[in-house]
C-alpha cells in the first residue's frame, strides 16, 4: 500500500514533467495549428542553458539559472516563430511539420557544436536534495516540488485562457486572425506572444529536468515523442485535456514499469491507440471545424501530355542505362527505384487521399522483414518478393482500419505510433527478428544475382508498381478518393463511402512500402530494425515533398533528387544543419516541389 | 397522390432545448414545399435529419415506403434523396465536369474499375450541365465559377443520382434578385419535368410564394402552419412570428 | 467623414473593381447593388482594408487609411460585417461580443446587454459555442459584434441575408437609430426590404465600375437601368 503510494507520486512527479512539456505543445498547437517538431528541441535547449548557468552563476545557482534559462528559450521561441513558423500558418499539415523536423536537426548540430557530445551531468536542486518520509517510504523533495510546479501552471494558463480578455483574443486568432485584425487587435503579436509562452513552458521544463536526468543530445526527441503522445490523447490544443493524459501517462509508466520494463514508450503509444480508437479527436479535442488549406485541396499537377512521352523516355533510358552505367550507379539507381515506389504509395494516400503517415516506414519494414524471414525460411526470393507486399497489406488493412477514424494529425500520430510500436518489437524480438543484430544473408535467386541483373528486375517491379498507383489516382477510385478530402459533407450526400476510400487507399499505400522493403531487402542483403524508424518515414516525405504533393511524376523526381542531395551533404561538416536548412527552405519557399514546378511551367506552355 | 415522404413524431434536442419537437409531416412525389420560419426554429436541424447528417432522438422518417430513420446518409443518398447545402459545397481541386463526373460516378456500385475517370460519363455530365444552364463554364475549374453558377454546379451534383426528393437548404440566399428567379425557375422546371419532390427552405419571399404550391411554417421546433401560399400568408400568427408588418408590399 | 476615390481592387492578378468614387458624411447611408460578381464585397473590403487596393484613396475623417490594413481602419472607428459572416465559432456567444469590444475611453453606447435585447434570439444561447448557431443567429451575432466596437462608420455585406423578414424589420429600425446619433453606414444589400428603409441613396455597380449613382426613387424612375444591370 505505502509502496504504491509512492509509486503513485512518483508517476504524479513525471505526469508534472510532461504536462510542462505537453501544455507548451498544445498551446502553440491551439493558438497557431502549427504541430511543431521542434517543440523537443526547445526543451533541450532549455536544458542545457540551465546547466550552463548552474555553473556560471555563483550567487542563485541552480535557482535563478531556471527562470532566466525559460526566458531565454521563450526568446529563442519568438525569432523561430518569426523566421519560420509564421510563414507555415494555414499551410498543410505535411509541410509545417517537416519544416519543424528541418529546425530540429539545425538546433541539433548548433547544440552539439556549442555544448559538445558528451551527456552533462548538473546538480542537485539546491534546497530540495532531501526526502520526506509518507507512510514511511521515502518521497524525493523534488519530486514533490514538481508536482506543485505542475499545478500551478495548469491553473495559470486556465486562468488565463479563459479568464481573461487576452484568452479569448487568442482563441479568435486561432480561428480567423484576419478577422480579429479587423476588430482592431494586433493578431501577429498575439501569435507570437502565445508562441513566446508555449516556449518558455518547454524551456522552464527542460530547465527543471536538469536536477532529475543527464542533459543530452537526444533529449529533443526522446522528449518529442512523448509529448506527442500526451497532446494527442488530451485532444489537440487543449491544456486540461493534456493534464489529465499526463497524469495517465505518468501513472502507466510508473506502474508500467513494474510490469513491463523497458517499454515505456510502446506503453504510451498503446495508450494512445486505445484512446484514439474510442475518441478520434482525443479526450477533448474537437474535430478541425472548416474546410481544409487551400493547398491540401490543389489538382493534380500532372504533365499533360507531355505525360506519356515523358515517362516512355524515362523508361527507355533507364532501360539503357546498364550499357553506359558502372556498378555502383546501378546500385543507387536502384536506392532510388525503391524509395520512388514506397514514396509513391505515401503520395496517393497523402495528395489525392489528403491522409498524412509520420510512421510509413511501418509497411516499409513489415515487406522487409516478411521478405527475409521468407527467403530464411528457404522459400527463395520471389516468394519473399511476394510475401513482403502480402504481409505489409494485412498490416496496412488492420492499421488503417484504426487510422482512417482519424483525421489530421491525429492520424499521423497513429501511423507513428504503429511504426514505434512495430520499431520495438523487431529490437525485441530477438528470435525473429535477430533484434539489433538484424537478419543478415538474404540474397536474390541465381538469376537476379549482380547489380545489372537485380536492377533490372527492380526497375521491372517498381515500374510496373508506380503505373498502378498512377493509374488507381486517375480512375474513379481516384476522383471519389478526391471528393472525399475536397467536401466530406457533399461527398456523403452523393453516396460515397470516404472512409472504406480511404482505408483503401491506405492499404494501397501499405502494399507499395512493403513491396519496396522486399525490394530493398534483397538488394542490402540484410535487415535492421531501422528499416522501421522516423528517418526512413521521412525520406519518404521529403521525396513527396521535393517532388511536389500533387504531382504524379513527384516521387520518382523527388527520390532521385533527395538521393543526390543525401550523397553530396552526407560528405560535409555540419550536414545535419545544411539539410535542415534545405528542408525548412524548401518547405517555406517551394511548397509546390519541383514537379508542381515543371507542371505549372508546362501547362503555361501548352495554353492555346 | 402517394406520400415519397413521411416524418412521425420526429425529434431532436440539443442539450434541453428542442430544435425539432415531436413532427408529422408528409411529402407527396411531385410537389414543390417550402418550409419557413423564424431564426432558429429548426429548419436546418429537420434538413439534417431528412438528409442524415444528424440521427434523430426519436420518431420515425419512412421514405418511398421503407424506414430509413437510422440510415447512414450515404444509403439515404442511393435510395434518392439528394441535397444542396447552404454555403455550396462543390469539389474545388475539379472542373465542373468533372464534379459532375464524379457525382455519377458515385452512383456505380463498386466503382468501375482502373479505366481513366475523366471519359467516364461525359456525355450525361454534359447534358447535367446544360440542364442547369452552364454548360459553357463546364471546363472551368470551380475556383473561378461565379457564385450563382456555383450553385447550379451543385444543383447538377444533385441531380446526377436521379433522385426522387430534394432537399434545397436556402437555395437563393446571397444571390441578386434576377439570378435567384433564374435558379428556382431551373430546379423547379427540372422537377416538375422529373417528378422529384422538392423541399426547400427559405426567407426570401419572393422565391417562397413564387415557387412553392405549399408553404410549412416552423416556429420553436413544431409545425405551426400548413397549406396553400395564400392561406398561410393570410394566417395572422405567421405574420406576427415572421412575416412582419407589410408581408403584402 | 468617408472619402473614396479612383479606388481599384482585385485578387492576385485579376483586377475585379476599378474606379470607384464615393462619399458619405456624418449620418449618411449609402446602398450598393448589382448582379453577383459585380464587385461590392471587392469594395467593402477594400475600404475596410481587408484588400489592399492596388490604386486610389481613402479618407476616412480627414485621414487616409488606405493600404493601412484592416486593424487601422477598425481602430479609426470602422466596422464591418463581412458577407460570410466569420463569427468564431468555438467561442461562445457573449465571448464573440467580447471580441468585438473596444478597450479605453471610446464610446460605449454597445455594451453585450444592449446586444442582446436587440437580438433576443442570440441571448438565450450567450453561452453556447458560436458554431452551434443557426444560419440567421449567426448573421445577428456578427452584426452585433461589429456594433460592439461602438463604430462611427459601419461597413454590412449584406446584413439581411438569412434573417427572418421581421428581424430584418427590427434590423432596419436600429440602423435608423444609429444614423439619427450620427453614424454613417454603407450597406451592400440584395435585398430591398432593408435596403430602401435605411437608405435614399444607391450605386449600382456593374463588373467593378459604378454605372449608376442617385435615389432609390431616381433608379425606379427608369426601369432600364434596372433591367440592364441588374436584370429585372
Ligand atoms: N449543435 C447544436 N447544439 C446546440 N444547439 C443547436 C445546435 N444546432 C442548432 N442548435 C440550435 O437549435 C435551434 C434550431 O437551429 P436551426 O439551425 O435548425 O434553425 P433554422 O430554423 O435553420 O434557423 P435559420 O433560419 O436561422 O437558419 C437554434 O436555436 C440553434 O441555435
Ligand atoms: N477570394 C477571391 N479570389 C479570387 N477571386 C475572387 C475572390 N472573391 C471574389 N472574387 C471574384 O471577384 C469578383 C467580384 O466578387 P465580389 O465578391 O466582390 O462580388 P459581389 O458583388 O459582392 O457579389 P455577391 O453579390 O455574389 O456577393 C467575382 O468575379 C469573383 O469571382
Ligand atoms: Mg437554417
Ligand atoms: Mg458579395
Amino acid at each position: 500500500m505505502a509502496f504504491a503510494f509512492a509509486q503513485f507520486l512518483t508517476g504524479l512527479a513525471s505526469a508534472s514533467w510532461l504536462f510542462l512539456v505537453a501544455a507548451g505543445l498544445t498551446i502553440v498547437f491551439g493558438v497557431t495549428r502549427v504541430v511543431n517538431f521542434a517543440h523537443g528541441s526547445l526543451y533541450m535547449l532549455g536544458a542545457y542553458i540551465a546547466y550552463s548557468l548552474t555553473g556560471m552563476l555563483s550567487l542563485g545557482g541552480f535557482w535563478l539559472a531556471v527562470p532566466i534559462a525559460a526566458v531565454t528559450v521563450g526568446l529563442l521561441g519568438v525569432v523561430l516563430e518569426m523566421t519560420v513558423l509564421r510563414r507555415l500558418y494555414g499551410a498543410p499539415e505535411l509541410f509545417q511539420l517537416l519544416a519543424t523536423f528541418g529546425v530540429v536537426l539545425i538546433v541539433k548540430d548548433v547544440a552539439l557544436t556549442l555544448f559538445g557530445p558528451v551527456d552533462l551531468f548538473g546538480p542537485r536542486a539546491p534546497g530540495l536534495t532531501g526526502a520526506v518520509r509518507i507512510f514511511g517510504e521515502p518521497i524525493p523533495e523534488y519530486d514533490l516540488f514538481m508536482i506543485g510546479a505542475g499545478i500551478t501552471v495548469l491553473a495559470i494558463i486556465w486562468l488565463l485562457f479563459n479568464r481573461t480578455r487576452f484568452g479569448i483574443l487568442v482563441r479568435a486568432a486561432t480561428e480567423d486572425a484576419g478577422m480579429v485584425a479587423a476588430l482592431g487587435v494586433d493578431s501577429g503579436r498575439i501569435f507570437t506572444l502565445s508562441f513566446f509562452i508555449g516556449s518558455t513552458l518547454a524551456g522552464l521544463a527542460g530547465a527543471l529536468q536538469v536536477p532529475r536526468e543527464p542533459v543530452t543530445l537526444l533529449m529533443d526527441l526522446n522528449v518529442i515523442a512523448e509529448a506527442f503522445v500526451v497532446v494527442v490523447i488530451g485532444g489537440m490544443g487543449s491544456v486540461f485535456g493534456a493534464f489529465i493524459a499526463a497524469i495517465l501517462i505518468g501513472q502507466l509508466k510508473a506502474f508500467g514499469i513494474l510490469v513491463l520494463p523497458e517499454s515505456t514508450l510502446v506503453v504510451a503509444f498503446l495508450a494512445m491507440t486505445v484512446v484514439l480508437a474510442l475518441r478520434p479527436n482525443g479526450l477533448f479535442g474537437r474535430a478541425a471545424s472548416g474546410p481544409p488549406p487551400a493547398a491540401e485541396i490543389a489538382p493534380p499537377e500532372n504533365l499533360g501530355r507531355f505525360g506519356r512521352p515523358a515517362a516512355i523516355a524515362l523508361l527507355i533510358s533507364l532501360a539503357l542505362l546498364p550499357l553506359v552505367a558502372e556498378p555502383f550507379i546501378l546500385v543507387l539507381c536502384v536506392d532510388i527505384m525503391t524509395l520512388a515506389l514506397f514514396a509513391a504509395g505515401l503520395r496517393l494516400m497523402t495528395g489525392p487521399g489528403g491522409m498524412i503517415s509520420f510512421g510509413h516506414a511501418a509497411f516499409f519494414g513489415l515487406g522487409a522483414y516478411a521478405a527475409a524471414a521468407t527467403a530464411k525460411a528457404g522459400l527463395g526470393m520471389v516468394a519473399g518478393l511476394a510475401a513482403a507486399p502480402l504481409a505489409a497489406g494485412l498490416g496496412a488493412i488492420v492499421i488503417g482500419w484504426l487510422c482512417v477514424r482519424s483525421s489530421g494529425v491525429y492520424l499521423a500520430m497513429l501511423t507513428l505510433a504503429a511504426a514505434q510500436i512495430l520499431w520495438s518489437a523487431a529490437v525485441q524480438w530477438n528470435w525473429l527478428t535477430g533484434g539489433d543484430d538484424g537478419v543478415l544473408g538474404i540474397w536474390p535467386d541465381r538469376w537476379a544475382t549482380g547489380p545489372v541483373a537485380y536492377y533490372y528486375l527492380t526497375l521491372a517491379v517498381s515500374g510496373a508498381g508506380m503505373w498502378l498507383l498512377i493509374r488507381l489516382a486517375e480512375a474513379p477510385f481516384g476522383y471519389m478518393l478526391r471528393a472525399g478530402r475536397d467536401a466530406p459533407a457533399r461527398a456523403r450526400a452523393l453516396g460515397i463511402d470516404q472512409r472504406r476510400l480511404k482505408w483503401l487507399a491506405f492499404t494501397a499505400a501499405g502494399i507499395a512500402a512493403g513491396l519496396a522493403g522486399g525490394l530493398a531487402a534483397f538488394a542490402k542483403g540484410n535487415v535492421f530494425p531501422d528499416v522501421l524508424s522516423i528517418p526512413k518515414s521521412v525520406d519518404g516525405l521529403l521525396a513527396i515533398l521535393l517532388g511536389g504533393l500533387h504531382a504524379p511524376a513527384g516521387p520518382v523526381i523527388g527520390a532521385a533528387i533527395y538521393a543526390a542531395l543525401e550523397n553530396i551533404l552526407s560528405r560535409l561538416d555540419h550536414w545535419r544543419a545544411l539539410l535542415g536548412l534545405s528542408i525548412v527552405g524548401l518547405a517555406v519557399f517551394a511548397p509546390g516541389g519541383v514537379g508542381g514546378w515543371i507542371s505549372k511551367r508546362l501547362r503555361h506552355r501548352s495554353r492555346p | 397522390m402517394t406520400a415519397i415522404l413521411e416524418a412521425r413524431q420526429l425529434r431532436k434536442v440539443f442539450g434541453v432545448t428542442p430544435a425539432v419537437d415531436d413532427v408529422d409531416f408528409s411529402i407527396d412525389a411531385g410537389t414543390r414545399t417550402a418550409l419557413i420560419g423564424p431564426n432558429g426554429a429548426g429548419k436546418s436541424t429537420l434538413f439534417e435529419l431528412l438528409g442524415g447528417g444528424l440521427s434523430a432522438d426519436s420518431g420515425h422518417i419512412a421514405f418511398n415506403g421503407a424506414d430509413i430513420t437510422a440510415w447512414p446518409p450515404m444509403r439515404r443518398a442511393q435510395a434518392g434523396i439528394a441535397r444542396t447545402f447552404q454555403i455550396a459545397a462543390v469539389f474545388r481541386s475539379m472542373t465542373a465536369l468533372e464534379n459532375v463526373q464524379t457525382a455519377l460516378l458515385a452512383t456505380v456500385p463498386g466503382g468501375g474499375g482502373l479505366r481513366a475517370a475523366s471519359s467516364a460519363f461525359k456525355g450525361e455530365a454534359e447534358a447535367l450541365l446544360d440542364t442547369v444552364g452552364i454548360a459553357a463554364a463546364m471546363e472551368s475549374a470551380v475556383t473561378d465559377l461565379a457564385y450563382g453558377d456555383v450553385k447550379r454546379l451543385e444543383l447538377a451534383m444533385a441531380l446526377a443520382g436521379n433522385p426522387r426528393l430534394l432537399l434545397l437548404d436556402e437555395p437563393t440566399a446571397g444571390m441578386a434578385a434576377a439570378e435567384r428567379r433564374r435558379i428556382m425557375e431551373r430546379a423547379t422546371g427540372i422537377a416538375v419535368a422529373r417528378g422529384i419532390a422538392l423541399l426547400f427552405t427559405e426567407h426570401d419571399m419572393d422565391t417562397v410564394f413564387g415557387f412553392a404550391d405549399r408553404v410549412m411554417v416552423m416556429h420553436e421546433g413544431k409545425i405551426v402552419a400548413d397549406g396553400a401560399p395564400g392561406d398561410v400568408r393570410a394566417d395572422p400568427l405567421v405574420r406576427r412570428i415572421y412575416l412582419g408588418a407589410d408581408a403584402d408590399a | 467623414m468617408l472619402e473614396v476615390q479612383g479606388l481599384a481592387a482585385g485578387y492576385g492578378a485579376a483586377a475585379v473593381i476599378a474606379g470607384i468614387d464615393l462619399a458619405l458624411s456624418d449620418d449618411d447611408a449609402l446602398t450598393l447593388i448589382g448582379r453577383n460578381g459585380a464587385g461590392k464585397s471587392t469594395a467593402i473590403k477594400a475600404i475596410m482594408g481587408v484588400n489592399r487596393p492596388t490604386a486610389g484613396s481613402i479618407a476616412f475623417q480627414g485621414r487616409r487609411i488606405d493600404g493601412k490594413g484592416a486593424r487601422a481602419a477598425a481602430l479609426a472607428g470602422i466596422a464591418y460585417v463581412p458577407e460570410d459572416r466569420r463569427i468564431f465559432q468555438d467561442l461562445s456567444v457573449a465571448e464573440n461580443l467580447e471580441a468585438g469590444r473596444k478597450p479605453g475611453p471610446a464610446a460605449t453606447t454597445w455594451t453585450a446587454a444592449r446586444v442582446f435585447e436587440l437580438f433576443p434570439e442570440i441571448a438565450r444561447r450567450r453561452h453556447a459555442p458560436a458554431g452551434t448557431l443557426s444560419g440567421g443567429e449567426k448573421q445577428m451575432l456578427a452584426i452585433g459584434r461589429a456594433l460592439m466596437g461602438n463604430p462611427v462608420l459601419l461597413l454590412l455585406d449584406e446584413p439581411s441575408e438569412g434573417l427572418a423578414p421581421v428581424v430584418v424589420d427590427r434590423l432596419a429600425d436600429v440602423l435608423l437609430e444609429l444614423r439619427r446619433d450620427g453614424i454613417a453606414i454603407l450597406l451592400s444589400e440584395q435585398s430591398r426590404r432593408l435596403a430602401t428603409r435605411v437608405s435614399e441613396r444607391v450605386m449600382v455597380l456593374e463588373t467593378g465600375r459604378i454605372v449608376f449613382s442617385g435615389t432609390f426613387a431616381d433608379l425606379d424612375a427608369d426601369p432600364g437601368i434596372a433591367l440592364r444591370y441588374l436584370g429585372v
